[in-house]
């Protein structure tokens, strides 16, 4: 391990973070506001910079898988502290509080410690824009692009950070890729902004929510969420959240080389079908259970929802608290099931369920014929095995990861409902709950030791468990 | 596919039940109970093995298909034929004399008796061999005495019998079979007697030493064992473990006097989950006023850790005043379940490590993308069709569990209670959490509710795949066309 290099990967990935930071000040100086809570976090960040950069000056460049790992671990926890400081500074929140918001915003989950956003600065509001928009494509992603010399062990870095259980690469060269996501990343913020305009939103609000919507982040500039815009905004929203749960890989051969055929991967098909059968249940409840609704209204409250859980982003265009609880279980299993690989959603990914459930009638068709080798394929291909033992090992850790959590938030006072969705939630990167922590609630009232621990499973979760495991094993810290 | 074949076995299956309730129908004779429930039920059992005897030419031929086939018919039958004394007593409505019969062969031990005292004798012990049989299974049990069954004993035996190990005993089929029920007969005795001289009533002794060794759970008592002195507790928790390790161990420490079995992995991890467990739970029960003292404490906590772990679900004290996260850990440590080639349910122990050892592979692989890795499982490498079993298998345990729930919550449920009564009967647990709790029962879950729950008890009792292969469009197609079926890659191996 070269533990040197690290660190200066470390400091220049805080650098970033922290030059990040200068966009919302300007925006206070701006609109006339007190820049100063963002003036003393960026100092403070840009002193760990440089003490970090002066210790590390003599590293040798080289990375080994190892080193990717340990930088995306500690990387995403001092961004997540670095970032926070602002809204310690403001006042308002305290340390595990500023944490926590900080984290939820890095790793796209959106959960939220602040009882009322309006009364917030709008830089800072656009400060927490900004941490679900950098993390939603990934920190490091962004390092590899802007930071050549990153290039070396930029596999490394990407294989820890980027999810799902192949890391396609677009381009033969690193660079290329990271800079191609991030430019249809940037492309298609761009496009969602001028969208929201046109539904009636100021410019503002407009970037706001561009930026968390295809971070499938879920923080809004309205305690009311998207409910507080017209309908056609919420439409907008749907479509921008949707992209955002879909392969990069999709769009930038749609867009770069106008591919189609990018539409017939079963993993984008799975995706569609899985919205589609969700939101067709969702609105035969909702249809009998609220008949004031109209059409419209029912559709589109059931699509935006599906879409917002699905894609782990966590806006609400209405509290679903209030819908019947099979809606609400069936929204807790979309949880589970998350986005797309390559996307900025979390969850398990739509391909490992895939894989899963194409196991089982492989497995099953050789008890009739114990000689018979039956593969199950993706995408015409075979699927390999690590494949589908990635997927069986995510599966489980997930599920064990999130009973644990709830277990310990359960054991730390809230109640068994809360604390698992607070936990699922969590790991799965979503951001609102069930019951005390709903659509409609915010995460204020969790103890500071959950907190810190909710923190800690959503940078667990965005970096797909295996990253932070690694840590606790023997053979990671033996050369 | 035979199908003469597999109403013969039917005919079989009924015929045997017809014996077992024989016992029941002489204690309500010698009780002065009504016999008119077990009369009808066995004359109905008659009528059914009558049609054996259309069947006098069956072919003995037998391949892989009708062993699963016979294996299904064979339980529905016998959930069935075992519910009509329940609702012949008047005492059951006919899906609660359903859930009663499938909780008990399938050794789950749920119950809709909100009363189980108030039952007559007779039936209470129909309830308890109910059990018993399911234990080690009707099927094998017809295999091992009928010598024509032996021809496509294999078939049967890899469909019914839990667990991926399916070591065999004597090279042939049936005296596999016979040695599995005299290993079985003989502990059931000892823990008969063990619980006799502890102090229960002969009777009672019997009732409990059937569900004790069939890991089932049924009861006589309302409070379940805490009805009992805390010897008779300590005697029923060391015959769990017991019941819990695999049969084959116990022929080769018995007969062959071979101690080599306690290296065995699968045997290690049962035992230290059990312990961890334990020690957990002791901790929590110490911390309740009841239990401040060692013994009980210890007695409460190692009972409940032994019962979830093996899957028996008896319990001595009521958990649910434990905190909820705590149960909810009990719950989970029961997925893993006791050892395979026991009469357990869940996901059996040899699964569960096979999945960590995966994990780990999968992690070391991240690091060393270049190396093979391998899962190995005592010294051996685990081969590849196991290991996709057992991945599959698990997942779909967990969307069962997951489906079964959104039913329950749909039909009325709430989540944790639907939750905990889906994953009950999926492992034959017993107890859950909230409604159908340790000390509660399971009348107040709605009729589609308890028919899914059947059907989930069958499900997993039959691990799953015996169960799913009735989906596979080409379970049903004749056999050419299987084997020419041209999209899935073929290999001889």
């Amino acid at each position: 391990m070269n533990l040197l290099f690290d660190l200066r990967v470390l400091s220049l990935l805080l650098a970033l973070v922290a030059g990040f930071e200068l966009f919302p000040i300007l925006l206070a100086l701006y609109l006339g506001e007190n820049p100063m809570p963002l003036v003393q976090a960026f100092l403070v960040a840009a002193a760990a910079v440089l003490s970090g950069l002066f210790f590390s000056r003599k590293a040798r460049s080289e990375l080994n898988p190892r080193d990717g790992f340990l930088i995306a671990s500690l990387g995403w926890f001092l961004a997540s502290f670095f970032g926070g400081l602002p809204y310690y500074f403001h006042g308002g929140l305290d340390l595990p509080s500023a944490f926590f918001e900080t984290a939820s915003g890095f790793t796209t989950t959106g959960s939220s410690t602040m009882t009322d956003i309006e009364a917030w600065p709008q830089c800072i509001l656009l400060w927490r824009s900004f941490t679900q928009w950098l993390g939603g494509m990934g920190m490091l992603l962004m390092a590899i692009a802007i930071l050549p010399f990153l290039g070396v062990g930029g596999t490394q870095l990407m294989k820890a950070e980027v999810p799902g259980p192949t890391k396609d690469r677009m381009t033969p060269r690193l660079v290329h890729t990271a800079r191609a996501l991030w430019g249809v990343y940037t492309l298609i913020t761009v496009i969602g902004m001028i969208g929201f305009m046109f539904c009636g939103m100021t410019w503002l609000e407009a970037v706001n929510h561009a930026f968390t919507a295809i971070a499938t982040g879920g923080f809004s500039v309205k305690n009311m969420s998207i409910g507080f815009y017209a309908p056609f905004a919420q439409w907008w929203a749907i479509v921008i959240m949707a992209l955002g749960g879909m392969n990069f890989l999709v769009h930038y051969r749609v867009i770069v080389f106008r591919d189609w055929k990018a539409f017939t991967y079963e993993e984008l098909i799975g995706y569609g079908v899985i919205i589609f059968t969700f939101t067709a249940f969702i609105v035969a409840v909702l249809l009998r259970w609220n008949p004031l609704w109209d059409l419209e209204e029912v559709l589109r409250h059931s699509l935006f929802q599906v879409v917002s859980i699905m894609t782990t982003t966590g806006f609400a265009s209405t509290d679903w608290e209030q819908w019947p609880a099979i809606t609400q279980l069936l929204l807790g299993l979309l949880m589970v099931i998350g986005g797309m690989s390559g996307s900025t959603g979390g969850g398990i990914k739509v391909v490992r369920v895939l894989v899963l459930l194409k196991t089982i009638p492989s497995v099953t068709a050789r008890l009739l014929q114990p000689n018979q080798v039956v593969v199950s394929k993706m995408d015409h291909q075979p699927i390999p095995r690590e494949i589908l033992e990635n997927a069986v090992a995510l599966f489980l850790l997930a599920m064990g990861y999130v009973l644990f959590g709830g277990m310990l938030l359960n054991a730390m006072g809230m109640d068994l409902l809360s604390a698992m969705g607070a936990s699922l939630t969590a790991w799965a990167n979503v951001g609102p709950g069930f019951n005390t922590v709903g659509a409609m609630d915010n995460f204020a009232h969790v103890p500071d030791f959950g907190k810190i621990i909710m923190a800690s499973m959503m940078i667990v979760g965005r970096l797909e468990i295996f990253t932070i495991l690694m840590l606790f094993s023997s053979k990671f810290w033996k050369d | 596919m035979n199908f003469s074949l597999n109403i013969r076995i039917l005919a079989v299956v009924s015929a045997i039940l017809v014996l077992f309730k024989l016992p029941a129908l002489a204690l309500a004779w010698h009780m002065n109970e009504p016999v008119a429930p077990f009369t009808y039920a066995v004359i109905l059992c008659l009528g059914v093995s009558a049609t054996g005897f259309l069947t006098r030419r069956a072919g003995l031929e037998m391949q892989a298909r009708d062993g699963v086939l016979a294996v299904i018919l064979g339980w529905a039958v016998m959930i069935f034929m075992g519910a009509l004394p329940y609702y012949f007593s008047g005492q059951m409505r006919w899906v609660d004399a359903v859930f009663e019969s499938a909780s008990g062969f399938t050794t789950t031990g749920s119950s809709i008796l909100t009363d189980v005292e108030a039952l007559p004798q007779s039936l209470l012990f129909w309830r308890s061999t109910t059990q018993w049989i399911g234990g080690m299974g009707i099927l094998l049990l017809a295999v091992a005495i009928l010598p024509f069954l032996g021809v496509g004993g294999a078939q049967i035996m890899k469909a019914e019998m839990p667990g991926p190990r399916k070591d065999k005993l004597a090279p042939r089929m049936a005296a596999t079979a016979q040695l599995m029920w005299g290993i079985y007969v003989g502990l059931t005795v000892l823990c008969g007697l063990a619980y006799y001289l502890s102090g229960m009533s002969g009777l009672d002794a019997v009732h409990h030493a059937f569900t004790t060794i069939a890991i089932g759970g049924f009861s006589t008592k309302n409070a379940s064992l805490a009805a009992y002195p805390s010897s008779v507790q300590w005697t029923a928790m060391f015959f769990m473990i017991v019941a819990g390790i695999n049969f084959v161990m116990h022929y080769r420490l018995i007969v062959t006097r071979d101690v080599s079995v306690f290296r065995d992995e699968e045997i290690v991890w049962y035992l230290l989950l059990m312990l961890v467990a334990g020690t957990f739970c002791t901790l929590i029960a110490h911390s309740s006023t009841a239990d401040n003292t060692l013994e009980p404490a210890l007695r409460h906590g190692f009972f409940q850790a032994i019962s979830l772990v093996t899957n028996t679900g008896f319990a001595n004290v009521d958990w649910e005043v434990w905190p909820l996260y705590v149960q909810l850990l009990l719950m989970t440590i029961a997925i893993p379940g006791a050892m395979a080639g026991s009469t357990t349910g869940g996901l059996k122990m040899v699964r569960a490590v096979i999945l960590f050892k995966v994990l780990g592979v999968v992690l070391n692989r991240l690091l060393t993308p270049e190396r093979v890795m391998l899962v190995k499982f005592n010294g051996k490498k685990v081969p590849r069709d196991i290991l996709d079993g057992v991945m599959a298998m698990a997942f779909a345990m967990a969307l069962a569990l997951l489906g079964a729930t959104i039913f329950l919550v749909a039909v009325g449920m709430d989540v944790p209670s639907a939750y905990s009564a889906a994953l009950t009967a999926t492992i034959n647990v017993g107890p859950g959490i909230g409604w159908v709790g340790p000390m509660d029962n399971f009348s107040a879950v709605p009729d589609p509710g308890k028919y899914l729950l059947v059907a989930l008890m069958v499900f997993g009792r039959l691990e799953v795949f015996t169960v799913l292969i009735l989906l596979l469009p080409h379970f049903w197609k004749p056999e050419r066309i299987l084997v020419s079926a041209g999209s899935p890659l073929r290999k001889r191996s």
